[in-house]
């Protein structure tokens, strides 16, 4: 929900304004006008008018090279991707780069700029879920155990290069679900053939 | 595998969102801060750059101290429990869960104590305030504001207190300024649109009341067929949940309502894991009092429901628990339910006219 907040530093609690001696303080500080205990750590961003988007500067000489989205408007720089030539409005500077709208399409749907990631599935979790919870929860999850182990091998092996998340996570989690998974099978292959082996032995 | 660029910051949070719990952690890259999401087995992302953050500010709560004086209320309540248990003569097992329960709500407390102050922290840009949920606690905040002040300042410069008052002074002028204040209301999850009237939700909240009604009936009437009946309330109880978080998902329904449907849930597994271990501990008193005269299982099952709550602590922790759960759920369920019903049914505001007051 929109809400009206002061220009400049606030306390958290009250909204009151926040004078120069209570910000940017090693520890808490006391709000003057509440009393709240607080921090507040101000930067020159605050007091910075905003950027003003621009539209392109138009081609005025016949020599000028055109964008490739606005072949109207005057060619700045050319996209670090792809080649194309873009004007001040196609350029979107990402990461240290300059990138046109379409390679930052492509690669947003491809996985490949890390930047724009911002949603990942743990499949790695899945794997070890799938092999540990069934062995914790009595009687119902060993009953699963059977169907889930299986399933646990399959999320391993087909994800098993899938990206993990953004921070490095190492495959560990990958390594233990297939460990748990083999020895769940292990032991119902086991269980299976001493119940024939007893129902044999007593005929 | 190639070297991250980013390094874990001190602080760990969770946060209800949607689901049951989300636990919360901030990354600090060369030029931003990651903020990760997880809920389980999925990850969602936000970044700030360094170079757009405008301040952090840090508020002291006083949850810490309202959670010790409850887990400390409820410890102190299961130790006097255990007292006139042993002054009663109750048998040993039930006094030891009496005792273990007190222990654990005594183990939160040095817990929560050792953890230090809590806090809520947020980061402001120019077009956002966001809630910093993996800084809960002021020590590990205190640290963290050190760190990201520091790449902040390499990244912008620093400020002085004059250079601060000389731009408040500035900016008074602007008056206020509108931002739209995220934490509050864009969750880190797409917030979902579909239409959906609650019938799923009304259900399990009736159920939940129906187990209370008859977790409070078994205070006076024991037999098989009472016990039957709460089989059958359970399985209810399971399938109006997943039904409820089936149809939950997506929808416009009230996010608070969603979360009591997710408690609903835990309430429910730990439930199931309690009744477990009672029956463990039923089955362990019954056949350590005659070794030699072992009862076959339904014997024993048998005798243990009709057990009266009165005569024995570990069903009475059974029933009570149940009691207590379902009727608070199912009640909490049901006023925002209503209030969820209510809503739905005022007209939206004409144009120019201020919104209708939420409830």
């Amino acid at each position: 929900m929109p809400e009206e907040l002061p220009a400049g530093p606030a306390c958290p609690h009250c909204r009151a304004p926040l004078t120069g001696s209570l910000c940017n303080t090693p520890g808490l500080v006391h709000c003057a006008a509440c009393g709240g205990s607080l921090q507040a750590s101000v930067f020159p961003a605050l007091f910075r008018p905003l950027e003003k988007g621009t539209s392109g500067e138009r081609i005025g000489l016949e020599g000028d090279a055109g964008c490739f989205y606005h072949p109207g408007r005057k060619a700045v720089l050319a996209c670090e991707a792809c080649g194309r030539f873009l004007c001040a409005l196609c350029d979107v500077s990402l990461g240290g780069q300059h990138l046109c709208p379409g390679c930052i399409e492509t690669g947003k749907k491809k996985g490949k700029l890390d930047n724009l990631n911002r949603h990942r599935v743990l499949y790695d979790d899945v794997a070890l879920a799938l092999a540990a919870y069934p062995l914790v929860i009595p009687f119902v999850g060993w009953i699963c155990s059977p169907l889930t182990a299986p399933a646990c091998l399959y999320v391993a092996f087909r994800y098993w290069r899938a990206p993990m998340g953004v921070v490095r996570r190492s495959r560990w989690r990958f390594v233990l679900a297939i460990l748990l998974a083999v020895l769940t099978l292990l032991g119902w292959a086991v269980l299976a053939v001493a119940l024939v082996w007893a129902a044999r032995s007593k005929r | 595998m190639s070297r991250s660029i980013y390094r874990a910051l001190p602080g760990r949070g969770r946060a209800s969102n949607m689901a049951l719990s989300t636990r919360h952690r901030l990354w600090l890259a060369p030029d931003h801060l990651l903020s990760v999401a997880n809920q389980g087995y999925t990850e969602d992302y936000k970044r700030f750059y360094l170079r757009d953050i405008q301040s952090l500010t840090l508020q002291k709560t006083r949850r810490g101290r309202i959670i010790n004086f409850v887990l400390g209320g409820f410890a102190l309540g299961f130790a006097f429990w255990a007292f006139y248990g042993r002054l009663s003569g109750w048998d040993a097992v039930g006094l030891w869960v009496l005792a273990a329960t007190g222990a654990v709500l005594l183990l939160g407390v040095l817990v929560n104590t050792v953890l230090g102050a809590t806090c809520v922290c947020t980061l402001r840009t120019a077009v956002q305030i966001e809630r910093l949920y993996a800084l809960p606690r002021v020590r590990s905040a205190l640290r963290t504001f050190r760190l990201i002040r520091a790449a902040a300042e390499a990244a912008q410069g620093a400020l002085s207190p004059e250079a601060i008052d000389a731009g408040n002074a500035a900016t008074r002028s602007a008056g206020t300024v509108t931002a739209a204040l995220s934490h509050e209301a864009v969750p880190l999850t797409a917030k979902g649109t579909k239409p959906y009237r609650g019938r799923a939700h009304a259900a399990l909240f009736s159920v939940l009341l129906l187990d209370a009604c008859h977790s409070a009936l078994l205070f006076r009437w024991q037999s098989v067929t009472m016990y039957l009946l709460g089989l059958g309330i359970l399985l209810g109880l399971l399938a109006s949940i997943v039904l409820a978080l089936i149809r939950q998902a997506d929808t416009d329904l009230d996010a608070s309502l969603k979360r009591t449907t997710w408690r609903a849930m835990g309430y429910v597994m730990v439930s199931y894991v309690l009744n477990t271990a009672m029956f463990y501990v039923y089955m362990g008193m019954t056949s350590g009092s005659a070794p030699r005269t072992t009862p076959d299982v339904w014997q024993q099952m048998r005798s243990m429901w009709m057990t009266s709550p009165f005569d024995s602590p570990a069903v009475f922790v059974q029933e009570a628990f149940s009691l207590a759960g379902s009727g608070v759920i199912g009640a909490i369920g049901w006023v925002q339910w209503n209030a969820f019903r209510r809503r739905r049914r005022q007209p939206p505001p004409l144009a120019g006219e201020p919104p209708l007051p939420v409830a």
